[in-house]
């Protein structure tokens, strides 16, 4: 018997939300979020619903997640077709399932520990995480340090004997400290490795022989190692009671010869009486591009690539959120939270566009049973 | 090249004025002594209808005095156990003395009528009391015999401290009705 | 680069000199000084960014295949 995706997603969901309720009963505290988030740029559009769910009582956190990204590549603002990329022209969906839990050991030390699982069509990961932290200096500080290490398969919708692997094995270590009572300073330093099949199978990077037509088009072919570096020092600070500000910065470099700068500002403003938050963001992002990154390949190289994310880019992001807190029902206050952000993307040497807007929005609603 | 030590040694000299001025804004005032067992403390403050209360005024009453806030998770899990012992009590004599350390009143005020407390909530946003007491965590009860001595402190509040604090307070009534007893 | 890390290493040993009292903990405790302030909204941007940028994932790392090629 076959199943199909949205059956399968269907099933998943119905388990999962029968799962929360005959665990709720054991637990303090159960919340439940239905959400929906959209994003559209000039490359196509995806549709995230998503459904969580959380247990909890004094020293136990269960939650699972099943969210499906509808993808569709089709685009009705794009003046030209992205020609090195075949992928557009697929419409699919991907399922992603995730089971998690905290357990807080003592008053100073937390663990948490989680598996996420994906399935699309050409693609399917599996990947699991832990992290343990821990409060030191007098509860002035914490650490965390987390591990995590995944597996994906990637493979062709329209080749059945294409099959590559990925293996991403991580390590992030991050320290926060209280400097007074409305300022805390954190940094965290990240470290990733990625073995295995990193090139789009669909992408063609065409050759050109000096004319404007290109020669040949070959597979792109990225390395098949990728070590990756982030350093991210940040403060958060509330200069008043009801309002909260998150200034970051963050470094990253790999081996691949990226290197990126992010800047973030992120305002929250939260009313006395808890009814509404509104909150504000504002990044700023500039990359340079890999070392076997070319505008345009005139010659056969062992490594090429038409992916715009390897390209020498910008990108200036602004944003904001609206999340009310009604007191409809005594004990099950339930949470209603909008989002916007629109991104401008630059391109300094991509053929295919300079430039392009992005706009994501989302909607999410929580329920909290006590 | 001398330019760049120049520029360098620079920078350097500017990192140790921030470091400077750094500890100089974060090295705050030491914490003072904190009330411990054996200790008679008092305090005034306001309730949050205005009224003054004042800690020696319940001299002859078994008193808990709680040092808590609604952004504490324990100290809001400890609420609905204060109010079924101050409800099952206050007849024999037990007085509770909510000490709030909020800084947001309205939150205050807020959880006093949706969790029905009956005992007073006092005030204390600018934090003197909690500085004289210097509780170690939050929340920290203090349970005061009749003569106003502080007998038990209990600090956190987990579902599992419920049954040691009731005894702790039975034991405290039962001596405070011995005394009254005797002295007639 | 070494002294931005001597710096930052100033700013956490200049920090752990400080104390802040359980009872001055209210703005510290409060959701909107949490990183991130929330988890799933921190997720849905991290992988937006993740199919757009090549220094995206790291510390917020989203796992698994994007769909978004």
């Amino acid at each position: 018997m076959q199943l199909s995706a949205s059956s399968a997603g269907t099933l998943l969901l119905t388990a999962l939300a029968l799962a929360a309720v005959c665990v709720a009963a054991c637990f303090d505290r159960a919340t439940t979020t239905a959400s929906y988030q959209h994003h559209q740029d000039d490359t196509g559009r995806i549709s995230t619903p998503e459904v969580r769910s959380t247990v909890d009582n004094e020293e136990l956190q269960l939650n699972t997640r099943w969210s499906a990204d509808v993808i569709s590549g089709a685009t009705p603002v794009a003046a030209a077709p992205d020609a090195y990329s075949r992928a557009s022209e697929f419409e699919q969906t991907r399922h992603e399932a995730q089971v998690g839990a905290n357990w807080q050991q003592s008053a100073e030390q937390q663990w948490a520990g989680g598996v996420t699982a994906s399935h699309e069509p050409d693609y399917d990961a599996l990947a699991l995480s832990t992290a343990v932290s821990r409060d030191i200096l007098d509860r002035h500080a914490t650490v965390i340090v987390g591990a995590d290490a995944g597996f994906d398969h990637v493979g062709r919708v329209d080749d059945p004997l294409f099959s590559r692997s990925l293996w991403t094995v991580g390590v992030a270590v991050e320290f926060s400290h209280i400097i007074n009572p409305q300022l805390v300073a954190h940094l965290g330093w990240d470290f990733e490795t990625r073995s295995g099949f990193q090139s789009n199978p669909y992408r063609w990077v065409p050759v050109y022989d000096g004319s404007h037509r290109p020669a040949l088009m070959l597979h792109e072919q990225h390395p098949h190692r990728r070590v990756r570096n982030a350093m991210e020092p940040m403060v958060v600070w509330a200069p008043h009671h009801e309002l909260f500000v998150h200034m970051g910065y963050r470094f990253y470099a790999d081996d691949w010869g990226v290197r990126g700068h992010t800047g973030q500002l992120r305002l929250f403003h939260a009313d006395d009486s808890d009814r509404y938050r509104t909150g504000v963001r504002l990044r700023g992002y500039t990359q340079n591009d890999a070392r076997f990154y070319r505008e345009r390949y005139d010659d056969v190289q062992t490594l090429r690539t038409g992916d715009p994310r390897l390209s020498r880019m910008y990108s200036l992001t602004a944003g904001g959120r609206l999340e009310l807190r009604p007191e409809l029902f005594d004990r099950h206050r339930p949470r209603l939270s909008l989002n916007y952000d629109a991104t401008l993307y630059r391109y300094a040497n991509y053929p295919v566009r300079s430039s392009m807007l992005a706009h994501s929005w989302g909607l999410n609603l929580t329920m909290e049973w006590k | 090249m001398n330019h760049l030590k120049t520029t360098s040694s620079r920078s350097v000299g500017s990192i140790w004025i921030w470091i400077g001025a750094l500890l100089t804004l974060t090295v705050g005032p030491g914490a003072s002594a904190e009330v411990t067992v054996g200790d008679q403390p008092d305090f005034e403050l306001t309730d949050l209808d205005g009224e003054s209360v004042t800690l020696s005024e319940h001299r002859g009453d078994v008193v808990i005095v709680d040092i808590w806030a609604t952004w504490c998770d324990p100290c809001r899990q400890s609420m609905p156990f204060y109010r079924r012992l101050y409800d099952e009590r206050s007849d024999d004599g037990l007085v509770i003395l909510a000490i709030s350390v909020d800084e947001n009143q309205t939150a205050v005020a807020d959880f006093r009528r949706e969790h029905r407390l009956p005992f007073s909530v006092l005030v204390d946003n600018d934090h003197k009391t909690a500085d004289a007491f210097s509780p170690p965590g939050m929340p920290t009860s203090y349970l005061i015999d009749a003569d106003g001595v502080v007998r038990y402190r209990h600090v956190g509040f987990r579902q599992n401290d419920a049954d040691k604090l009731e005894r702790y307070v039975d034991r405290l009534l039962d001596e405070s009705n011995e005394h009254e007893e005797t002295d007639r | 680069m070494p002294k931005l890390f001597v710096l930052i290493a100033a700013v956490v040993l200049a920090a752990s000199c400080t104390s802040v009292e359980p009872w001055e903990r209210e703005r510290l405790s409060h959701d909107c000084m949490q990183v991130p302030v929330d988890a799933d909204q921190a997720r849905t941007e991290a992988k937006t960014e993740a199919t757009r940028e090549g220094a995206a994932g790291g510390i917020q790392r989203t796992g698994g295949g994007c769909g978004c090629n």
